[in-house]
């Protein structure tokens, strides 16, 4: 995983919450590369030796500080609250590079593991897996994100990449640090909007030029993607399988379903909502 | 056994289809490892337009049969029965003029043999999706036609091959009629190939022999009529989608590499400056 707090959001928290699901349900070692300053943070919440009981390796990178600054994005947290808010992911691209497994399953912090699934990944034929299908958990819903933009490709999500180191996957990072570099040169290519940088476009384009610029090329996991969305919310946990979620209903914005989500992992965009729920997370875990 | 291509090219006053179809020969030369040979029907006005270069590229340049069942038409598709009396094959495949190849399909013949005449029933988008979209497609809904696409056709001489031919003959000279008796719930405005070949077919009883459901990779070919892009362009597409050929014939259209027959449609695209790629990547 890759935390990078900001201003508002401790990323590092909830790579904490999640490596301890991860070695609940998963049992795998976990590596989290993070910057001094997102770890001097946690540890003023979270005991250093409960953070070294979940996470393995604790790798540090230096922040970009002039993309630190320029990177931002909108965080949601429900329709009540919205900010603009440095959003630091420049390093994913260097996933390969950094990550000291024979086989790497990359994961967002805000990627909840609520169950095994991920372990169907390991010791896959294919060299490197991503998904570009998902599913929101509230089934009325429909967010039209499934190409960059109308005329280009499809997107697929960075949220959760499995790779082997292999020749393959070495090539498909290296493209991925090349769109990086270029990423205005690609963006006008690919005709993607916005201006904040997203690992998702970069990922997406470098799957479609490894391929042979054709698309949907790129293996998928063997599991679906479930996501929730930042005008969601956590309503409670549980336990370390089981949270309970306030949907925003599709036709009704700022009202929402209750709806109980268990043994299934989660992309919970909205970080506050992860960031609150993390103390009951931490405590039911000890 | 003898196989190739056939296209059929009747200039008007707007289209100067024998240059399509000289594209097209050129991509086949270009990219096929196997069947690259295309011969072309021509009408006398075109002939008269048949240049040395012309002559270099395609198999065979055949004189249009009997009259002209086109002359009156603006868009000529009224010969296409013919193909099956002129080809210089025994194994054909019919292609609309307004396509290329950028890629060895070559691996197909072997494919189609296994029938008499097939047709594709799957086209693609530029991305590389089959088309769901069947706005173009209300006739062959509403009247339960085979939905087929006869820019790529292909055929061997037999008996249900001959029977279909005969067929589509018969309803190109008397369109309306069979459209009124046989298309009750919808029909096009003007005849139309797909529809004369799909009512041959559905009248013979021939949709199993012909088309097969379970393969859409093969025969199948990317249609570039704008709306079923899925990405709302309703005009010529090549006015909003960046595209090019490389020196390795490949063609990239919107950054998509093309795996399949290109059906261009966009009359505007085939520009001078394609086809003098075309013609320094056969030289």
């Amino acid at each position: 995983m890759f935390a990078h707090n900001n201003t508002e959001i401790d990323y590092f928290r909830m790579a904490v919450v999640n490596a301890m699901l991860i070695k609940k349900h998963l049992g795998t070692d976990v590596t989290v590369v993070t910057d001094q300053h997102s770890l001097d943070y946690v540890t003023q919440s979270i005991p250093r030796d409960q953070i070294d009981l979940y996470i393995d390796n604790i790798i540090l990178n230096h922040k970009d500080s002039e993309f630190k600054h320029k990177n931002t994005k909108v965080y949601r947290d429900t329709i009540n609250l919205q900010k603009s808010l440095s959003f630091y992911n420049l390093d994913r691209a260097d996933a390969y590079d950094i990550s000291p497994y024979d086989e790497t399953i990359m994961l967002d912090a805000d990627y909840l593991i609520l169950g095994n699934t991920l372990n169907s990944c390991w010791g896959n034929k294919n060299p490197m897996m991503m998904n570009y299908t998902w599913q929101d958990i509230n089934f009325n819903r429909k967010f039209d994100l499934d190409r960059l933009s109308i005329a280009s490709i499809t997107q697929y999500w960075a949220t959760v990449v499995y790779f082997q180191k292999s020749a393959y996957a070495e090539s498909f990072f290296t493209l991925c640090k090349n769109v990086r570099k270029n990423y205005a040169y690609y963006k006008n290519l690919y005709r993607w909007s916005g201006s904040t940088f997203r690992n998702d476009y970069v990922f997406s384009v470098a799957a479609h030029m490894l391929h042979g610029l054709s698309d949907k090329s790129l293996p998928e996991l063997p599991f679906k993607l479930y996501k929730s969305f930042d005008f969601d919310d956590i309503h409670s946990v549980i336990s370390t399988e089981e949270i309970i979620m306030y949907l925003e209903k599709h036709d009704s914005p700022g009202d929402f379903l209750l709806t109980r989500w268990s043994d299934l992992d989660l992309h919970v965009m909205n970080k506050w909502a992860i960031n609150r729920a993390s103390s009951k997370f931490l405590e039911i875990s000890l | 056994m003898t196989q190739g291509y056939i296209t059929i090219a009747q200039n008007n006053s707007q289209v100067d289809y024998l240059e399509q179809a000289y594209a097209l020969a050129l991509s086949i030369k270009n990219t096929q490892s196997g069947v690259n040979n295309l011969s072309v029907m021509v009408d006398k006005h075109t002939l008269q337009s048949v240049k040395s270069r012309h002559r270099k590229v395609f198999d065979k340049i055949i004189d249009m049969p009997w009259q002209d069942d086109a002359q009156a038409e603006q868009w000529k598709v009224n010969n296409k029965w013919k193909i099956y009396y002129v080809t210089p094959y025994h194994e054909t495949v019919l292609l609309d003029s307004d396509m290329i190849f950028p890629c060895d399909v070559s691996y197909w013949w072997e494919s189609l043999r296994e029938k008499d005449f097939w047709s594709a029933t799957t086209t693609k988008t530029f991305r590389g999706d089959n088309i769901t979209s069947n706005v173009c497609r209300k006739v062959f809904i509403d009247n339960d036609l085979p939905n087929i696409h006869n820019a790529f056709m292909y055929f061997k001489k037999s008996e249900i091959s001959s029977e279909i031919f005969k067929l589509a003959q018969v309803i190109f000279q008397n369109w309306q009629r069979f459209y009124h008796i046989y298309l009750p719930k919808s029909k096009p405005t003007r005849v139309s190939g797909d529809v004369v070949f799909a009512l041959a077919i559905k009248i013979l009883g021939y949709e199993h022999l012909t088309t097969r459901k379970n393969m859409e990779n093969l025969p199948t070919f990317v249609h570039m009529r704008g709306e079923l892009q899925g990405i709302n362009i309703y005009d010529d597409w090549s006015k909003n989608i960046s595209s090019y050929i490389t020196s390795n014939n490949e063609l990239i259209v919107g950054n998509f590499k093309q795996y399949y027959p290109f059906h261009y449609v966009d009359k505007d695209w085939l520009s001078d400056e394609i086809v003098k790629t075309l013609e320094h990547n056969h030289a």
